[in-house]
């Protein structure tokens, strides 16, 4: 069933990623990413890394979505090992959160979804900005994050959420036949964000989001510019 | 469709909505569909949604995909309480039936036509209290729910408020996630509707 | 046939017994030459694990990762019983290839089961209050390992991404063009049509295989027949809207009673109805709260048909015709449920609405009886309150 849906939301997904990028009006970035009154990790804190939500897909000539799972696999560990060459940024008392350790989770994983959703949705795009935030980071999980301090002894927890699409060498030649013909085809891009909660109080400390056309996590070195991007800007500890 | 796809493509379409999306700030007295006032002791974000088809009103603190409280003024007799996406019905066939507010429902009739209303989407929509209240001045009920939401598994907790007068309904839902929101919002929820008042 | 077979073939270079693969196949989804009694369906091999890089390795990775969300969703129906008996009938039905199927009960009130090129199998809980036996069950989950087994989900993909490109081609030549993808994409519909055939008769032979009566396969077609004809009008047993990738139940049914033949098999009722009974009246009450009565009367008109005397089917019809509130309503309202309080352990609600018709017909003694019964057998009721009201206001 879900595949009648590939051709005609691969289309859709492309114009609607068009809408969110032409829409997203350009900002200062420090104070739009920061919750108000945070700037950095107290020293020594520990950061706790869930596992990224990450698919990554191949947009066949005709505009059908194809998951690439060797693609994610890369993805995850190049993004993985990208993360571990920012260690001067994340900190040295850093773990990651196993997969299976989200079944517990599951909960909690779903709340900060939602939420993040509307952080992107209301606060990163300018089109849809809710006037009592009054254009500040301004959000909370509040006592929910407990069982994944408890559980972790961390004091802060990093979500990550990717979503990717890359056009295969049909596609780009498609791209170049209709611009001949002057029909303009998307091409890949990219969307997702990070966000920094502190988990001892549940506060969104930290929201970065990505979303553009270029990048790419297939390969180590361009992993590593992915994920100094989604990073950008991220709080140190001190 | 994989929950991965759903969830990354309802993302986008509400992205490609929200080109079209406007967001006022409401504040102290307020006019539902010039039929229902209200007066808020704290600011909420009023949403309009483009082609906006809907006979309720909502309004949010935290965003669309946290927490919405929903505002129907004077449904009509055989007025529904959400419209359905159009679409062609085939011959002889009938159309999806949609909550319709009729003269002289009952009260849990009229509760019923709210939890359809959630379980539309595929959602999963539990009762948990009904009680008579006085709600915009008149005699109505209250009722407390939950719903488990299918796109993304979150979930909420919701109140719902509803009275008829002179065979046209009014009501409110107030639903955020059971998680930390619910019982840190729904003061503020319930202040407005408290102070929900049938015009004309 | 043999082409997409070769293509499968030439994707699947790691896959074990390949020769085995493109010949049981056929084995399993051509009618048979001999009469179907004398040959058990001969299996492709378990399947390994596609490699990664390929297109099958990308459906199982993302297929691994919806798997992950699905195990932990709260829609997943967590009753072990109830989920060892459908996973048990899966496993007798999928074979060698058993230890690949996992099964997952999902809480939703629709007809629908699904499985994935990993092995993960979906059930809703519409189909499973919509089957009527063990056998009907067979039938499904052996139409979707039919699917499963000749990996019609990737074929699927790839047929779309060739007829995608083609069809935005010719969409760049004007009305010609329109009308052209039309073609294109009716022609996608009726590749699935075929592996929609295809799985149906896979799922006969292993059900048969199985000792199952294969003719409740047409059955299940037969019985939501009535049910799609309340949106889709008289024609939609008999007729696809153009795109649909499905053939009309009708179709089905009569290509299943033709498959199935004389063989004959158990239907495993009594076996099914235990393994459902403590979920039913949650299922019923979902399927109510649709609202959607038209739809819900023709299913409880079917399954009271079945058992007349099952007072949780005949409290849903009651309760559905009490919210429909049309003419003569009321009355056929009263005479479910009356029906329902009269056989042993009915649901609790009976007294309910009973109580709620009375009382909105001015009968209050009635009324107040039913309140009461209710009350005193579900004191901690959502709507107590509401009741006591209303036995206050009734009481003289």
């Amino acid at each position: 069933m879900f595949l009648r849906f590939l051709s005609k939301v691969g289309r859709l997904g492309a114009f609607a990623l068009v809408c969110a990028i032409v829409t997203g009006a350009s900002y200062a970035q420090d104070s739009k990413n920061l919750a108000p009154g945070f700037t950095a990790r107290p020293a020594n804190s520990k950061l706790v890394i869930l596992p990224a939500d990450m698919e990554l897909f191949s947009i066949s000539a005709g505009g059908v979505q194809e998951p690439k799972a060797d693609w994610t696999q890369s993805a995850v560990k190049h993004f993985k090992e990208g993360l571990d060459k920012r260690k001067g940024l994340l900190g040295s008392n850093v773990m990651d959160l196993a997969e299976r350790d989200l079944d517990e989770m599951a909960e909690i994983n779903a709340l900060h979804g939602a939420v993040a959703q509307s952080v992107f949705l209301h606060h990163v795009l300018s089109v849809a900005k809710l006037p009592t935030k009054a254009g500040l980071l301004d959000w909370s999980l509040g006592d929910s994050v407990k069982p994944l301090k408890t559980k972790t002894g961390a004091d802060y927890a990093l979500f990550i959420w990717v979503r990717d699409t890359y056009a295969s060498s049909e596609r780009k030649a498609a791209m170049v036949v209709m611009a001949l013909l002057g029909v303009g085809l998307a091409g890949g891009s990219q969307l997702g964000y990070a966000s920094l909660v502190d988990l001892n109080d549940g506060r969104i400390v930290w929201f970065n989001d990505l979303r553009r056309v270029s990048g790419d996590l297939r390969e180590a070195q361009s992993a590593q510019e992915t994920v100094d991007a989604l990073l950008k800007g991220f709080p140190v500890s001190q | 469709m994989t929950e991965a796809m759903k969830k990354f493509f309802a993302v986008l379409l509400v992205f490609s909505l929200v080109a079209c999306t406007s967001i006022v700030k409401v504040d102290g007295e307020q006019t539902i569909r010039n039929r229902m006032s209200l007066k808020l002791a704290d600011a909420w974000n009023k949403v309009q949604l483009p082609n906006d088809r809907q006979p309720f009103d909502v309004w949010t603190q935290e965003g669309l995909t946290v927490d919405t409280l929903r505002f129907w003024a004077a449904v009509p007799h055989r007025g529904e309480l959400v419209r359905a996406p159009s679409g062609s019905v085939p011959q002889g066939g009938k159309a999806t039936r949609v909550p319709t507010f009729v003269t002289g429902m009952e009260p849990d009739q009229l509760v019923s036509l709210f939890e359809t209303m959630y379980s539309s989407d595929g959602s999963s929509v539990t009762i948990n209290k009904v009680e008579p209240t006085i709600f915009a001045g008149e005699k109505g009920i209250r009722f407390e729910f939950s719903v488990l939401r299918k796109s993304d598994d979150v979930q909420l907790l919701g109140i719902g408020w509803v009275a008829v007068k002179k065979e046209e309904l009014f009501a409110a839902t107030f639903l955020a996630p059971k998680l930390s929101f619910f019982s840190r919002l729904r003061g503020k929820a319930e202040s407005v509707v408290k102070s929900a008042q049938i015009k004309g | 046939m043999l082409t997409r077979r070769g293509m499968l073939g030439s994707v699947c270079k790691q896959c074990l017994g390949i020769s085995a693969f493109t010949q049981a196949p056929m084995a399993l989804s051509q009618t048979s030459s001999e009469p179907a009694a004398n040959s058990a369906p001969v299996l492709p091999g378990r399947f390994e694990r596609p490699r990664i890089d390929t297109e099958e390795g990308g459906l199982w990775g993302m297929m691994d990762r919806e798997e992950a969300k699905l195990r932990r969703s709260p829609f997943v129906i967590r009753d072990l019983a109830l989920t060892k008996y459908v996973q048990d009938i899966a496993c007798r039905l999928a074979a060698d290839h058993c230890p690949d199927v996992r099964v997952y009960l999902v809480r939703t009130p629709l007809f629908n089961a699904s499985m994935a090129p990993n092995g993960m199998m979906q059930v809703w809980s519409g189909l499973l209050l919509r089957v009527e036996n063990e056998a009907q069950l067979a039938a499904i989950l052996g139409h979707e390992i039919g699917h499963y087994l000749e990996r019609h989900t990737l074929e699927r993909m790839r047929d779309m991404k060739n007829r995608a490109a083609f069809a935005q081609l010719i969409g760049l030549f004007g009305l010609v063009g329109a009308l052209g993808q039309l073609g294109v994409l009716s022609g996608m519909s009726a590749f699935s049509r075929e592996q929609e055939t295809s799985a149906d008769r896979a799922g006969m032979r292993l059900m048969q295989s199985a000792g199952y009566d294969g003719q409740q396969a047409a059955r299940v077609w037969d019985n939501l027949i009535g049910e799609l004809k309340i949106k889709g009008g008289e024609n939609a047993g008999s007729r696809s809207p153009l795109m649909a990738s499905h053939p009309p139940a009708a179709t089905r049914r009569d290509d299943l009673m033709r498959l199935a033949g004389d063989k004959s098999g158990e239907s495993g009722a009594t076996e099914f109805q235990k393994a459902t009974a403590l979920h039913k009246i949650t299922w019923l009450q979902d399927e109510i709260k649709r609202g959607q009565y038209e739809e819900s009367l023709v299913l409880f008109d079917r399954l009271i048909g079945q058992n007349p005397v099952d007072a949780q089917t005949l409290f849903a019809r009651g309760e559905v015709y009490r919210q429909r509130d049309d003419k003569d309503d009321l009355q056929r309202s009263i005479e479910d449920l009356s029906r329902a309080a009269q056989i042993g352990n009915p649901p609790v609600e009976v007294f309910r609405s009973l109580g709620l018709i009375y009382k909105k017909q001015q009968d209050s003694t009635l009324a107040l009886q039913s309140f009461e019964k209710y009350l005193a057998a579900a004191p901690e009721a959502a709507d107590t309150s509401l009741i006591k009201n209303y036995i206050t206001d009734l009481k003289p």
